[in-house]
């Protein structure tokens, strides 16, 4: 009985009955009271009443008459008992109600009403009431009544009650029952529909809404909407799931297709491809891989690939190493070598994925290639390139070795050739026959320079080396080196630099020389008649310069070609002037290339032509470290000790006394012969030794102080030399620098890293060779003036008078031909008796340059003392470097 | 003697059954013992209920309503002819009660000349030949004639005291008798409880 309707009928009727029940139990409680008091009230009226009408009775002791007055109580039906007591108390008359009834007397002393009547309206009320009379009591009154029929009023009332209620619950209920249906039954129809709409899915049910705007009427239109969505919604789904299917279909098939794809791509494919379980088990494997096994497919499925390896630790090396890469994610990657079921063995590539490396239950999906042959390859690859590395080296080797082997004897012939010039006894036609000479050696010095520099560029080992120049210098040198050669020719030189030209610029001016002065030579040769003009400018950080010539112009076609090695330009005569190997221009483009520079050229025949160079430069701020000048003007003679330190350490060491001594290790003679020419004039001890062993023999017994160490040398060459001296304590300091006719980078590498503290090539210049000696050993050169001036302090000072006669006549025999070995030996000789260490020094110094002028000049100073010697004539004042 | 209406507990039965007990002679005997007794009492006049009787006179007060317009005047009983039965009102004064608010004198009265002055006249038994001239001098006044002689009720006394013996407890009891028609136009209100305890006249 849970219904709804059962429920408010209930509702209905609880309510009523308890507001019933309470009203009637409220009123009935409220009767009870107002009865009893009522009751009381009366009681006491009648004791009034009563008592009053006693008076005389009690007053004239008539107790006849107070009976009769008592009597009266009759008519109250409720009164059981009453009786008067006279002023003593005694009882004076009664009345009782049943005479068969016990006596009462009054329960309480005093007047008063006593109530003593139960909830049920069962009990007695009784009155005690003092009468009095002249202001006098003279007795009192009792009346004792019973509540009996207050009782059973009572019950009447809760009778009544009941039937009111009875009554009223009924009507009540049936009007419940007709109401209710209002609220019950629309809301049981809705439950019905629901419950219709959820067994049966129909959503295209609806209700009637009630006609009232209340809760009813919305829910049943709310409940109407609801299933319209839902009719909607489910419309919609069976919309969506159809195309759903309709979608899933289409790419059932492609998927098919990409799958029958796949197969036949895996089937097809030349790799072995395998699918590996967590245990290394193959789970599935492709024709080819099995192929590659020399097995059949079905016999692949389930074996361990541990079979497949010839060598266990690789096998467990691959499950470490790859498997921790895949795990993370990755692909491995390896070749492993790999045996069939015959045992044969191939090299494979492995590469290893995790299907998915966040579950490795999936697998592992191997691509195995058979790579026996690219291993042939490979090796084939690498032995070419071994090969192909050997012959580089073999090429660097001969060009070492060309290099060495040609500057070597062209080394002798320059050096001895310059030795000869400066010999006063030759006779013109020989001095003219050893300029030859020199130009000769000077020009194959040229070309030899120009190959090895091609070699060097072509094999890319050509290191630049951007330093500080001079630009007016630069340009001024240029002037000096070709004027005479375009005044020979009847031509005008121009050397114009612009305004926008800075003082000072960084990069490589050697090269940049080089290039310059070959577009220069070139442009000379190639011109008879007009001008040679170079102009140079700076423009945002680019270098410009412009060599034009007037001379014979070229054609289009040599223009293509004029910068190719080994190309001549021109005609038969000018391969007559000895144009060179025709390399000087390929060398300049490849350099300006190499600069990071371009080169272009104009040309027309007949009109001259135009070559152009732009190379990036950083402009310097004049206020910068000094520049090297190219030329110092100035002669060194000789050098003084400083407080030396100790190359390495810089320890200072006091000022030692004594010549430097100086151990050239050279196993060629000439070659150390020129060094002594260089060193000894300036007051150097020198000492020779003939290879690498002697080397270490002497320097352990001389302990110099600096080495020139010639890096080709039998027994032992300058490298192992280096390498052992630095192994020696006593010679681990002494500064070696290595002289060499190889001039490439890998070289000065190789000695700097055997050791040595500097490189020298070879031919060596005497600028390179002092400059490297200043920075090695303590000293600072002393020089002469640019020209001596005749009666100079120094002239004086150096008195050849102070010489004795014999020394100087040999010294003057030595002037005479010439021999400036002899006059540096001498020096030295007279350096070391401490004769006249002034004069040794100038003699020294003017030896050293070859000074037979400034020579003979000293020698006719003191000449004037004694008869002169005659005059065989100037011999020509070499140019020194 | 007058109806008997008053009923007590002891009832004809119980005199009859004394008569049955006793039996009959000695029962006229006793009874006539008793009469002679009374009669010698009521001449005597060593009257033993003389006080009740005043005390009588004095509740009587209670039930009877003098006229209003006598308030503020002094309550004159008054004794004819029966000087016991002053004195034994006397006792009244001391200490003097009152009627409501009227002081209570009690007076002599030798003639009936002075009965006008009287709110209650005790007439004694000496004076009982002169009742009908008080009662027609007093007719119409506001006086209540009261005696003990017997018979006085019906000629025209309002009250006659009475005694009555009541064998069964032995004693006398006194009681009267209140004649309506002596009280009627006399100005005089009497409660009803009065004629509830008297033997009223006819």
């Amino acid at each position: 009985m849970t219904s709804i309707r059962w429920r408010l009928l209930a509702l209905s009727a609880a309510i009523s009955v308890l507001t019933l029940v309470i009203a009637g139990t409220l009123f009935v409680i409220n009767d009870v009271v107002m009865l009893r008091q009522q009751m009381a009230r009366d009681l006491e009226v009648l004791s009034v009443v009563v008592g009053d009408n006693s008076l005389s009775a009690l007053d004239f002791d008539a107790p006849q008459t107070a009976a009769k007055n008592l009597a009266s109580l009759r008519r109250e039906y409720q009164v059981r008992y009453a009786a008067l007591y006279d002023a003593a108390g005694q009882r004076f008359a009664s009345y009782q109600r049943d005479a068969a009834a016990p006596v009462l007397e009054p329960a309480q002393a005093g007047d008063g009403v006593f109530v003593n009547v139960s909830p049920l309206g069962l009990g007695s009320i009784e009155v005690v009431r003092t009468l009095s009379l002249r202001g006098q009591p003279i007795g009192r009154i009792f009346i004792h009544a019973r509540t009996d029929e207050l009782a059973a009023q009572l019950k009447r009332y809760a009778l009544i009650v009941a039937l009111l209620l009875v009554s009223t619950l009924t009507i009540s209920l049936l009007l419940a029952w007709r109401l209710q249906r209002r609220v019950s039954e629309p809301i049981l129809e809705l439950a019905a529909k629901t419950q219709t709409v959820s067994e049966h899915a129909d959503y295209s049910l609806r209700v009637t809404p009630p006609d009232d705007n209340g809760e009813l009427g919305i829910l049943y239109r709310g409940f109407n909407a609801m299933l319209a969505q839902i009719e909607r919604r489910d419309t919609e789904l069976t919309d969506i799931r159809e195309r759903l299917e309709q979608r899933v279909e289409e790419r059932t098939r492609d998927l098919n297709a990409v799958v029958r794809e796949q197969r036949l791509l895996v089937e097809a494919l030349p790799l072995g491809i395998i699918h590996l379980l967590e245990d290394r088990r193959i789970a599935r494997a492709n024709p080819r891989a099995a192929e590659l096994f020399g097995m059949r497919l079905e016999e692949m499925i389930g074996r361990s690939t541990a079979e497949f390896y010839p060598d266990p630790t690789a096998f467990e090396e691959v499950g470490r190493v790859g498997y921790a890469r895949m795990a993370a994610g990755g692909i491995f990657r390896d070749d492993r070598v790999l045996q069939r079921r015959d045992g044969s063995r191939f090299w494979g590539r492995l590469i290893g994925q995790y299907i998915d490396p966040n579950n490795e239950a999936l697998g592992s999906i191997w691509i195995l290639d058979d790579i026996d042959r690219d291993k042939a390859l490979e090796e084939r690859l690498h032995h070419a390139r071994e090969a192909a590395e050997a012959a580089n080296r073999a090429k660097d080797l001969f060009m070492a070795n060309m290099s060495h082997e040609l500057r070597t004897p062209l080394n002798a012939v320059l050096g001895f050739a310059q030795l000869l010039g400066g010999d006063a006894r030759l006779l013109p036609e020989q001095h003219e026959q050893v300029r030859g000479i020199r130009r000769g050696g000077e020009r194959l010095l040229g070309l030899i320079s120009e190959l090895l520099d091609l070699a060097r560029i072509e094999a890319d080992r050509l290191t630049l080396e951007p330093v500080p120049w001079d630009s007016a210098a630069l340009l001024a040198e240029l002037a000096g080196m070709f004027q005479a050669q375009a005044h020979d020719k009847g031509i005008g030189l121009e050397i114009a630099d612009a305004d926008t030209l800075p003082p000072r610029l960084r990069c490589d001016s050697k090269r940049l020389h080089q290039v310059l002065a070959n577009l220069i030579d070139n442009a000379i040769k190639s011109t008879d008649t007009g001008r040679v003009r170079v102009a140079a400018g700076f423009a945002d950080g680019t270098l410009m310069f412009e060599v034009s010539d007037t001379g014979i112009g070229m054609s289009e076609a040599d223009i293509a070609r004029i910068f190719e090695p080994f190309r001549q330009v021109g005609d038969a005569r000018q391969h007559a002037r000895g144009a060179g190997l025709g390399l000087g221009l390929a060398i300049s483009k490849r350099l300006v290339e190499r600069m990071g520079g371009v080169i272009e050229v104009e040309s027309r025949p007949g009109a001259g032509s135009r070559f152009r160079v732009r190379i990036p430069a950083e402009r310097l701020p004049v206020a910068d470290e000094a520049a090297p000048t190219l030329a110092d003007p100035s002669i060194i003679v000789g050098y003084r000790r400083t407080a030396g330190s100790q190359v390495e350490t810089g320890v200072e060491t006091g000022v030692e006394t004594g010549a430097l001594r100086i151990l050239i290790a050279d196993d060629e003679p000439e070659n150390r012969e020129v060094l002594r020419g260089l060193l000894a004039p300036l007051g150097f001890e020198v000492r020779e030794a003939e290879d690498g062993a002697d080397c270490i023999a002497q320097a352990t017994a001389l302990a110099p102080d600096l080495i020139l160490m010639d890096l080709r040398m039998p027994v032992m060459d300058g490298l192992a030399a280096t390498r052992a001296l630095r192994g020696q304590p006593a010679c681990s300091n002494t500064p070696i620098v290595a002289v060499t006719a190889a001039a490439f980078d890998a070289d000065q590498g190789a000695a700097f890293a055997a050791g040595c503290n500097a490189h020298l090539p070879k031919p060596v210049s005497r600028e390179a060779l002092l400059k490297t000696l200043a920075e090695l050993l303590p000293l600072t050169w002393t020089r002469a003036g640019p020209q001596a001036p005749e009666g100079s302090a120094e002239d004086s000072a150096v008195d050849v008078g102070s010489l004795p006669p014999a020394r100087l006549a040999e010294l003057a025999t030595l002037v005479r031909t010439g021999n400036v070995t002899g006059i540096s030996a001498l020096a030295q000789a007279l350096a070391r008796d401490g004769c006249c260490p002034a004069l040794a020094r100038h003699l020294s110094s003017l030896a050293d340059a070859f000074d037979i002028i400034g020579l003979r000049r000293l020698i006719a100073s003191g000449d004037r003392v004694r008869a002169k010697g005659p005059d065989t004539g100037e011999s020509p004042t070499e140019p020194e470097q | 003697m007058g109806a008997n209406r008053s009923r007590d507990n002891i009832g004809p039965r119980r005199r009859a059954v004394l008569v049955k007990r006793v039996g009959l002679g000695p029962a006229l005997l006793l009874l006539t013992a008793i009469a002679l007794i009374l009669a010698s009492v009521s001449a005597a006049a060593d009257d033993p209920l003389r006080a009740l009787k005043a005390a009588f006179v004095y509740k009587f007060t209670s039930f009877i309503d003098w006229p209003a317009a006598q308030a503020g005047t002094p309550f004159v009983i008054c004794i004819m002819a029966d000087p016991a039965m002053q004195a034994a009102l006397a006792e009244l004064t001391e200490p003097a009660r009152r009627v409501g608010e009227r002081v209570i004198r009690v007076r002599g009265l030798g003639s009936i000349d002075g009965i006008d002055g009287c709110q209650i006249l005790f007439i004694g038994a000496a004076a009982a030949g002169r009742l009908g001239a008080i009662v027609r001098s007093s007719a119409g006044k506001p006086v209540l004639l009261v005696g003990d002689t017997a018979g006085f009720a019906g000629k025209g006394a309002a009250i006659e005291l009475f005694g009555q013996s009541d064998i069964f407890r032995k004693k006398v009891r006194l009681r009267f008798r209140i004649d309506p028609t002596a009280l009627k136009g006399r100005g005089l209100t009497v409660s009803a409880q009065l004629y509830d305890v008297a033997e009223v006249v006819q």
